[in-house]
C-alpha cells in the first residue's frame, strides 16, 4: 500500500484491515493446528486449544471488521516511517546474523550507526558520534561491568580479536 | 506477632548492602525511564530481565519492581513540569499538577505528588503485607477449575479496562493466547506451530515480544512525527509546603491511598483506573470544585496517592495467585519462571525470605524515592533535554543485547523485529499490545489448568459452572464485558485512557 492511500484511510478501513490481520493469522494457525492430534474432551491432545484459540479468534476478527464496515467515523493517519522502520529491522537482523563474530563493541557502532540514520534529525557524522559514545558505553555496562559472553572483539577481526 | 517476625525477615533480607544497591539501581532507572516519555517500565524491565540473570531471584526481583515503583514517581515529574504524562497513570496529575507549575508552584505540586506517593507507597505495602498470606492461604484449596475460571477473569477483566474497542482486545487476548502455545506441548511434547526451527521448541521467546510490542512499536510511532520537546521550568523552585497546603492534602491522600489500594488489586490498569476515580472523587467532594483543572492542590495528591497505592496492591494478585495484573506483573512473573520459582500461593511459605524481601524492600525503595527525588529534580528536567534522536538507537542497542544475552539465540533477536513491526501495524489499527502480553504468558497456565480440570472432571466441561467459586469468578468475568460495553461505560473509557504504556 502507498504511503498516500494510507495517509487518506479512515477508521473504517482501519477496522477493517485490523479484522482481516485477525483472520489471516486465525487461518494460518487453525490450518496448522488441524494436523495435530485433538484427543478427546476427558484427555484433549496438543490441538485441541489452539484449534479453538484459532477459531476464536477466526470469530473475533471477522466481528471487528463488521463493527469496522458500519461506521463511518474519520480519523486521520500520521504518515508511516518506512525508513525507520526498515533501518531499525537491518540493525536488528544484522546483530542476530553477525553479533557472534563481529564481537560486541563492532556490532554495537555498526547497528547503533543504522538505527540512528533512522532519524531524520541525525546528519552522518552525528550519527558516527552517537554509534562510538554507544559503543563505549556497552562495552562499559555489559562487558566490563556484566561481564557477557559476547567477545569485546569477534573473531571475524582475526589477530585483533579480544576477549 | 506472625506479622513482625515475617517483617523482620524482610527487612534483614533487603538490607544486606547488594539488596540495597539494586534497590536503589532499580528505582532510580525507573524514574529515568518514568521521566523519558517513548520509554515505559515495561520495555525497560523487558530489557533489563536478562541482566538479572545472574543476580540471585531475591535481588532479580527487588530491583524489577523497583523499576515499576520508580516509574510511576518519574511519570508524575514530567506530567507536572511538561504537562507530558511519562506513564499513563500520571495523565490525571498533569491536569492541575501542570497548572500549579504554570502558576510558579511547580515545586509544592512535585513535593505533594512525592509526599503523597510515599505515604500511599508505604500504607499499601502494609496492606500486602497483611492481605497476602490469608489470600495465599485460601488460594492453596484452588483446584485446576478454580484456576481457570480466576485466569479467565484475569483477562476478561484487563479488557474491560483496557481502553478502546472491546472486540479489538478480545482478539488481541486470543492473538497472545495463539502465540503463547507455539512450543513443545507440556503434555505430550509434540511441537506445535514450530515451523521446523528447533529454536522455537521452547516457545516465543517473551522478552522479545515484550521488547517488540512495547519498545519497538514505540520508536516507529515516534518516528512518524519527530519533534522536539521544549521545558519551560526553570531547575530551582521551593519545595516548601505551607499549613495551609498541609492541611488541603491530608484528605486527598487518605482516600487516595484506600481507592488505589483496593482498585489495583484489580487485573488490567487498576493504577490508571484508580488515579481517574481518585480525582473525580476529589472534585465532587471539594468545596470549590471549580478549582479543578486550574491548579487544585488536591487534584495532584488523591490521584498520586491512588496510583502508588495501586502500583504496590497490584503485587497481591502476582504474589498470591501468581496472577499478573498487567503487563509490568507479567514481566515480573517471566523473571520469577527465570529464576526458576513458580509465582503463587507457594512462594510465601517455600520462600518466605523472597516474599518478604520484596515486600520489606519496596518500603526501602519508596524511602528512597523521596530522599533522592526531591533533590535530584533539577537532574530529571535536563534529562528531558536529551534528544530523541540519541535516545532511540540506545533503546534499540540494549533491547537487542539483552534479548541476546538470554539464549545466546540469534532467534531471539529476529523475533524482536518481527514483534515490533506486528506491534506496530496492530497499534496503528487501533489495537492495544496490552492484552496481548497478559494472553501470552497466561495462555500455558490456562491450557495446563483446563486440561487438568477435564481430566479430573472425567471430561466434563459443566464442572467449571458447577463448582461454586468457579462459576462465581467466571460470573464476574461476564460481567466485565457487560458493564464495558454498556454505552454509558464506553464513553467515559473513552476520556480516561487517554494513552497508555
Amino acid at each position: 500500500m502507498s504511503e498516500q492511500a494510507l495517509h487518506k484511510q479512515n477508521k473504517m478501513g482501519r477496522d477493517v484491515m485490523a479484522g482481516a490481520i485477525f483472520l489471516v493469522i486465525a487461518l494460518a494457525f487453525g490450518a496448522q493446528a488441524l494436523s495435530y492430534d485433538m484427543g478427546r474432551t476427558i484427555r484433549m491432545g496438543p490441538g485441541f486449544i489452539p484449534l479453538t484459540l484459532a477459531v476464536l479468534l477466526g470469530i473475533f476478527g471477522i466481528a471487528v471488521a463488521v463493527a469496522g464496515f458500519r461506521k463511518h467515523d474519520t480519523a486521520e493517519v500520521g504518515p508511516v516511517a518506512w525508513r525507520g522502520i526498515f533501518l531499525v529491522c537491518v540493525s536488528l537482523v544484522i546483530f542476530g546474523a553477525y553479533g557472534r563474530q563481529l564481537g560486541l563493541v563492532p556490532v554495537v557502532f555498526i547497528c547503533v550507526f543504522i538505527v540512528a540514520m533512522a532519524s531524520v534529525k541525525n546528519t552522518v557524522v552525528s550519527a558516527l558520534a552517537i554509534a562510538a559514545a554507544l559503543a563505549v558505553m556497552c562495552w562499559l555496562v555489559f562487558k566490563v561491568g556484566l561481564g557477557m559472553s559476547l567477545h569485546t572483539i569477534g573473531p571475524a577481526f582475526g589477530p585483533f580479536q579480544v576477549f | 506477632m506472625d506479622l513482625l517476625s515475617n517483617l523482620a525477615l524482610g527487612f534483614e533480607t533487603a538490607f544486606t548492602p547488594v539488596n540495597l544497591l539494586w534497590c536503589f539501581v532499580g528505582v532510580l532507572l525507573g524514574t529515568l525511564v518514568g521521566v523519558l516519555p517513548g520509554i515505559g517500565p515495561t520495555a525497560t524491565i523487558a530489557m533489563l530481565l536478562p541482566i538479572t540473570f545472574t543476580f540471585s531471584p531475591v535481588t532479580a526481583l527487588i530491583m524489577l519492581s523497583g523499576i515499576y515503583y520508580g516509574a510511576q514517581y518519574g511519570g508524575s515529574t514530567t506530567a507536572i513540569l511538561i504537562n507530558l504524562p511519562g506513564e499513563s497513570s500520571s495523565a490525571v496529575t498533569a491536569i492541575d499538577g501542570y497548572q500549579m507549575a504554570r502558576k510558579g508552584r511547580a515545586g509544592q505540586a512535585l513535593a505533594t505528588a512525592a509526599i503523597g506517593s510515599f505515604i500511599a507507597g508505604s500504607v499499601a505495602t502494609l496492606i500486602l503485607a497483611v492481605a497476602a498470606p490469608p489470600l495465599a492461604r485460601v488460594a492453596l484449596n484452588f483446584g485446576a477449575a478454580e484456576y481457570f475460571a480466576l485466569l479467565v477473569l484475569g483477562l476478561l477483566v484487563s479488557i474491560s479496562l483496557a481502553h478502546g474497542s472491546v472486540l479489538k482486545a478480545l482478539a488481541m487476548i486470543c492473538l497472545g493466547l495463539v502465540l503463547g502455545s507455539v512450543g513443545q506441548d507440556v503434555t505430550t511434547g509434540t511441537p506445535r506451530f514450530t515451523m521446523g526451527f528447533q529454536e522455537l521448541y521452547g516457545g516465543i521467546n517473551f522478552v522479545s515480544l515484550a521488547v517488540g510490542m512495547f519498545g519497538v512499536a514505540e520508536i516507529f510511532r515516534n518516528l512518524e512525527t519527530e519533534r522536539s520537546r521544549e521545558v519551560g521550568v526553570k531547575s530551582s523552585f521551593s519545595l516548601w509546603l505551607t499549613r495551609e497546603d498541609w492541611r488541603r492534602i491530608a484528605g486527598p491522600i487518605a482516600r487516595g491511598t484506600g481507592l488505589g489500594s483496593v482498585l489495583g488489586i484489580l487485573p488490567g490498569g487498576g493504577h490508571v483506573l484508580a488515579s481517574f476515580a481518585s480525582y473525580s472523587a476529589e472534585k465532587n467532594l471539594s468545596k470549590n470544585p471549580k478549582e479543578f483543572g486550574q491548579g487544585a492542590i488536591e487534584g495532584v495528591a488523591g490521584p498520586e496517592s491512588a496510583n502508588n497505592a495501586a502500583a504496590q496492591t497490584s503485587f497481591i494478585p502476582l504474589l498470591t495467585l501468581g496472577i499478573p495484573a498487567h503487563p509490568v506483573m507479567a514481566l515480573i512473573v517471566g523473571a520469577f519462571i527465570l529464576q526458576g520459582i513458580t509465582p503463587g500461593p507457594n512462594v510465601i511459605n517455600d520462600q518466605p525470605a523472597l516474599f518478604w524481601g520484596i515486600i520489606a524492600s519496596m518500603w526501602i525503595g519508596n524511602a528512597m524515592l523521596v530522599i533522592l527525588n526531591l533533590p535530584l529534580i533539577g537532574l530529571w528536567v535536563k534529562m528531558l533535554t536529551v534528544p530523541y534522536r540519541v535516545l532511540f538507537p540506545a533503546i534499540v542497542i540494549f533491547a537487542s543485547i539483552g534479548c541476546y544475552s538470554i539464549n545466546n539465540n540469534p532467534f531471539d533477536v529476529y523475533a524482536i523485529a518481527v514483534f515490533g513491526v506486528l506491534g506496530y501495524v496492530l497499534i496503528r489499527l487501533g489495537c492495544e499490545p496490552a492484552p496481548l502480553l497478559l494472553g501470552f504468558v497466561l495462555g500455558p497456565l490456562l491450557e495446563e489448568n483446563l486440561r487438568r480440570a477435564m481430566i479430573i472432571s472425567r471430561g466434563d466441561p459443566t464442572v467449571f459452572l458447577t463448582r461454586p467459586i468457579s462459576a462465581t469468578l467466571l460470573a464476574m468475568g461476564l460481567a466485565c464485558i457487560i458493564i464495558a460495553v454498556l454505552p454509558a461505560m464506553r464513553s467515559k473509557r473513552a476520556q480516561v485512557f487517554v494513552e497508555d504504556d
